[in-house]
Order: C-alpha cells, then structure tokens, then sequence
C-alpha cells in the first residue's frame, strides 16, 4: 500500500460508483424501450 | 386504415420506442461531463482555505442540493399545472420531481454528515442548515406519506397537488432564508460573493452535471409512472 495516493483510491472508487449508476440507468433505457413497442 | 397507417409510419414508430429516453449522444456527454466533474474533483480543483482535502466534497454536497431545490420547485409547479388542467400526467411528472428531489436532498444530506463528521468533529451538530434540511427531508417524505394512503388516483393527485403547492413554499425558506439568517458551521462564500473564481466555475460545472442526471433519471421516472398508469387505466 506504500506509494498509493489514497486521494486516487477515493476518486477511483467515485467513479466506479458513477459508471455503476451509468450503466443502470442504461438498463433502464432499454426496458423503456422494450415497453414502449 | 388509419391503425395500419400509422404502425406502417417509421417515425412515428421511432418516436415512440424512444419515448421518455435520453438521445444517445446526451447519454455520451452526460457520462463524460460528470467523469470530468469526478476528474477535475479530485485532481485539479484548489483546496479551499480552512477545508484542505475535503475540499472535493463541496462539488457534490452543494450541486446536489441545488438540483434537489430545482427538483422540488417543480413539483409545486407540476402540481399547479395538474389543478388546472385536471390532466393526470401532470400529476406524475409531480410525484416523480419530488421523488429525486428528495433523493438528491438525502444523498446531499448524507454526503454533508461524512464531511461534517471530518470537519466539526460530529456527524450531526444541529448546524441551521442541517436542520432545516431535515425538515424539508421530513415534509416532502410526507407528501409520499400522504399519496400512499390515499387509492384513489384522482384524489391522490388532487391532494398531493394541494400539499406539493403549499409545500414549495419551504423550500426556499428552508434552504435559503432561514440559513442565512441563522449563522451557524456552514460557511455561505456562495452566497456572500466571496467565493473564489475558480472554485465557482467548477461548481456551475458540476451543477450542469447532476441537472443533467436529474433530466434523464426524470424523464425515466415519468415514462415508468406513465405505464404504472395505463395499466391502472386511468391515463
């Protein structure tokens, strides 16, 4: 863990949490889609 | 006729495939925005005086709040609009405001108790703003109170349109007024003008960030109430 900005860790962390979120509404796009036909 | 007419129509087809989505390219640019806000975050923004490292939180905790307002407002404007027009969308759209404007007002709150734990030494100190954010947390939980105990759809607009109305009164008493007049651990540069430049311009970035995730998580949520409605028949 030496030489391991934690401040990188943090913002690695952020926005993995973010393309979670992303990718979610993603889904979401599609079984909108899927119950708009 | 006019039935094959217009299954037969392309656009029309598209238009309502893609009804209450986002436009691809949106998507593609509001993922960027917001990995560049997270970027810029963490990694270029200067540290404000007196927060050192906790400084990446403020373009978070304050954007979310001001999308959460925005949010809100427009509940009592939706709702305003459905007592007038008695059309039930108008409703939906309502519930559907208020629903992420209370969720980006709880994420704001939460995200401010971690970095008041940090900064003041406690995660909830009863600071004016806190508080009052609590209660506008606890007033517009009530108008979900209020339209789950309601079943009637149309009363249930009814009434949640008359509380979303007297409610949007709060919000800026609430989340401006009384803060301001009520000094307490919040620091207010944004307001007082004293904020540095830089800083400012981040935060207008992150603000369009999370008003665009609102945009899109809320025309989700409208096209899911819209179903939600046409199988209760009421639409």
């Amino acid at each position: 863990m030496n030489g391991i900005d934690p401040n990188a860790i943090v913002a690695g962390v952020t926005f993995v949490l973010w393309l979670g979120i992303f990718l979610y509404l993603l889904r979401l796009e599609n079984k909108i889609k899927d119950l708009n036909r | 006729m006019a039935t094959e007419i217009q299954t037969s129509d392309p656009a029309a087809s598209a238009a309502r495939t893609t009804r209450g989505t986002l436009p691809v390219p949106f998507q593609a640019l509001l993922f960027a925005w917001i990995s560049g806000v997270i970027y810029a975050a963490f990694f270029v923004a200067p540290p404000v005086k007196g927060l050192g490292p906790t400084t990446k939180v403020l373009y978070f905790h304050v954007p979310l709040f001001w999308v959460g307002a925005i949010a809100l407002i427009l509940t009592g404007i939706y709702s305003g609009i459905y007592l007038k027009t008695r059309r039930i969308e108008w409703d939906t759209k309502a519930a559907a405001a208020a629903e992420l404007g209370l969720l980006f007002c709880v994420l704001g709150t939460m995200m401010g108790s971690m970095w008041a734990r940090v900064q003041w030494g406690a995660w909830w100190n009863w600071d004016p703003k806190q508080t009052s954010i609590l209660m506008l947390i606890l007033l517009y939980g009530a108008y979900f109170v209020l339209r789950s105990s309601i079943e009637s759809r149309p009363s249930r607009a009814a009434l949640g349109a008359v509380y979303a109305i007297l409610a949007v009164v709060a919000v800026p008493l609430l989340m401006r007024i009384i803060p301001y007049y009520l000094k307490g651990l919040h620091p207010n540069p944004v307001v007082e003008g004293t904020i540095d430049p830089e800083i400012r311009r981040m935060l207008m970035a992150a603000w369009a960030g999370f008003l665009g995730l609102y945009v899109w998580m809320f025309r989700q949520r409208v096209a899911v109430g819209r179903f939600e409605d046409q199988k209760e028949g009421v639409e």
